[in-house]
């Protein structure tokens, strides 16, 4: 498993990604606990904890980026972007319109823009599924369960 | 004896005309999730956490319970009827079931699984009964600094089961623990680590958290893929003959046994059953050529053994308080959100809840036989549903589930974010279990920890003073100490691989 040590080492971009992951999870963690307080072990502030695990995440962060760099590894996996931006794109519209533009509307929106996430999807199918599923939701989720969403526009 | 008497208050709470309905509710969409690939028991599980809000707390864990046992009734039938294993616990049946439905046992396939799984439940259900007010018992007297030792004992457990670098495990439950501690801290008047944002000063919401990483991400995951919809074999009979029958009997009874044992354990549940009891079942059989080519054996033990340890899986959780898998931490988050802190006063507080819940998992096993193989053709029907339909209606509970909670639309952005960082972890080969696991016992960890601080005075001795703790601790840096040899690396890497 191990090259011959002629070869140059090519850092693992996969590994350099996840231990830069992992250190920015720590960093972020340090920065949202900075200002607590910490006290001692005999009385932990709220900070306590917060800032120790903070810590060991961006120690072994700190560890996987060595690694990544001391060893070939393996290259940086196929992201796709389509999916993930498309899919994002449609629940955060779901989220802007549900309050203003009621249930029916940001269902139908929803699903039609979810819809474009992948090749697999026919459009005019789709459509015909988003005013199903809306009109469906309407009625199961509103009427029978009564949960508080607004059907209609404002 | 109690245990009668215990069994008896289970059934008539279970048997309440409710709570029979919430179970078939339970087992039938773990049934529908299990066959369809894509949304697996946690994702589910989480969706639904919303619903349980008004919803009495027996009810509301028994319905949750059955979509997870339920859940691998159904990954069973599309992993020997289509070679696609719904639930990974159901992998290995799909190697020898397929295999059988080609020579045209499908049937005899499908009612070994069921009935080998029907025993198992039973098997596994008494063995909680029997087992798990002892457990409490000696849980009661358990002193903080001893409880903070079990749930490190149980991390460790955790990550020692899980497949993949032990670091990047490692790295997961403490990002998990840095995410559970967000909110208010029970000492303090204020939010912390919220930066300032309203919506998270009582911490981020364990269902947009659950709902992101486990079902959002898988979804765009699958989406990558080319999804290949399965063809369902026919089949015509469903008995298994005499022979078959007589050489799956001790195949479910011995799955049964490891499927109870190895439920226990944390980390693992129904998949590391399921894979141990087709392994022994391989080497101890005097014909081991046949598996992976029918054998039922390699059918019967698997499923025997995921059912068994998937019901076993519970009892970390219901006897010491501590989850053992993914699964476990959001049916504590269901606890959480009904007012009942998982513990080993669950027991003695909530005892019909403890019961009920028991004999309510052997009447949803039974729902699940009776149910599953006269409605084979439904789900076989359902696997020819195209997923361009099936994902979208999936995001679509999702969204509407997460937006119930608080009618907030910050909650559904947030589930977004975990979406978006699970579908990552995926990528860069995490496993987001470990993740969950943290989130629920860190604050429980923290609030151990600072207990036994103040009582100790701020001295660490405590934790070796106290046999118990000591106990824990070694048997954790025992595990870590195993896992980390080379030579037993490999036999849990060449595990996983079969």
């Amino acid at each position: 498993m191990s090259e011959p040590s002629l070869s140059p080492v090519r850092p693992g971009r996969a590994e350099l990604a996840s231990g830069l992951l992992v250190t920015a999870l720590g960093l972020l963690g340090l920065a949202a606990s900075w200002d607590l307080d910490r006290g001692v072990l005999r009385q932990m502030g709220p900070g306590y904890l917060p800032a120790t695990v903070s810590w060991l995440i961006i120690a072994g962060g700190a560890v996987m980026i060595a690694a990544a760099m001391l060893k070939s590894g393996k290259p940086l996996p196929d992201f796709q972007f389509r999916p993930l931006a498309v899919i994002s794109a449609g629940i955060a519209l779901f989220g802007l319109t549900i309050d203003r533009l009621g249930i029916l509307a940001a269902i139908v929106i929803l699903i039609i823009v979810c819809g474009f996430a992948s090749p697999i999807t026919r459009f005019r199918e789709n459509v015909a599924l988003a005013v199903c599923l809306a009109a469906a939701s309407a009625v199961i989720f509103v009427k029978l369960l009564g949960l508080a969403i607004p059907i209609l526009p404002r | 004896m109690d245990l009668l008497g215990n069994l008896a208050i289970g059934f008539s709470v279970a048997a309440s005309a409710t709570n029979l309905g919430f179970c078939l509710l339970g087992v039938f969409v773990g049934t529908l999730i299990g066959v369809l690939p894509g949304i697996g028991p946690v994702a589910t599980m989480a969706m639904l956490l919303p619903a349980t809000f008004h919803v009495a707390p027996v009810s509301a864990l028994i319905m949750l319970a059955g979509i997870y046992y339920g859940a691998q009734y159904g990954g069973s039938t599309t992993a020997i009827l289509a070679r696609v294993p719904g639930e990974a616990s159901s992998l290995v049946t799909a190697l020898d079931g397929y295999k059988m439905a080609l020579k045209g046992r499908a049937g005899a396939a499908l009612a070994i699984a069921a009935i080998g799984s029907f025993f198992a439940g039973t098997v596994s259900t008494l063995l909680v009964a029997m087992f798990g007010p002892a457990l409490s018992k000696v849980a009661l007297q358990f002193g903080p600094s001893d409880y903070f030792a079990l749930m490190v004992l149980g991390l460790v457990a955790a990550i020692v089961l899980a497949s993949g670098s032990l670091l990047k495990a490692v790295m997961m439950i403490l990002v998990g623990i840095l995410l559970g501690l967000v909110g208010t801290d029970p000492n303090s008047p204020l939010p912390r680590m919220s930066f300032d944002v309203p919506a998270l000063a009582e911490g981020i919401n364990f269902v947009c958290l659950a709902v992101g990483l486990f079902g959002l991400s898988e979804i765009i995951y699958n989406l990558e893929k080319e999804i290949v919809r399965p063809q369902a074999i026919p089949f015509r009979e469903l008995m298994p003959n005499r022979e078959e029958m007589k050489a799956a009997t001790p195949a479910i009874l011995r799955g049964s046994l490891i499927g109870s044992a190895l439920g226990i354990l944390p980390g693992s549940g129904a998949l590391l059953a399921s894979f141990s009891a087709y392994a022994i079942e391989k080497k101890i059989s005097k014909t081991p050529e046949r598996f992976g080519e029918g054998a039922i054996e390699g059918v019967a033990a698997p499923e025997a053994a995921n059912n068994a340890g998937a019901q076993t899986s519970f009892i970390p959780l219901l006897t010491l308080g501590v989850p053992s898998n993914a699964v476990m931490a959001v049916m504590a988050g269901a606890m959480a959100i009904q007012g009942i802190t998982p513990g080993p006063q669950v027991m003695v507080k909530h005892a019909e809840l403890f019961w009920g819940m028991i004999a309510s998992m052997w009447i949803g096993n039974l729902m699940l036989v009776i149910l599953n193989l006269p409605l084979v053709g439904l789900w076989v029907k359902l696997l020819q549903v195209p997923y361009r339909l099936l994902y979208t209606s999936i995001i679509l509970f999702c969204c509407i589930g997460v937006y119930s909670i608080n009618s907030s639309v910050f909650d559904v952005y947030l589930t977004i974010a975990f979406g978006i960082l699970g579908y990552v972890l995926i990528k860069l080969e995490f496993e987001p279990a470990p993740l969950l696991l943290g989130v629920i016992l860190g604050p429980l960890m923290e609030e151990n920890l600072r207990r036994a601080m103040l009582l100790s005075r701020g001295s660490l001795s405590v934790f070796w003073e106290r046999p118990l703790s000591l106990g824990l601790l070694l048997t954790a840096a025992v595990l870590l100490m195993v896992v980390l040899l080379p030579s037993l690396r490999q036999a849990r890497d060449t595990l996983k691989e079969e």
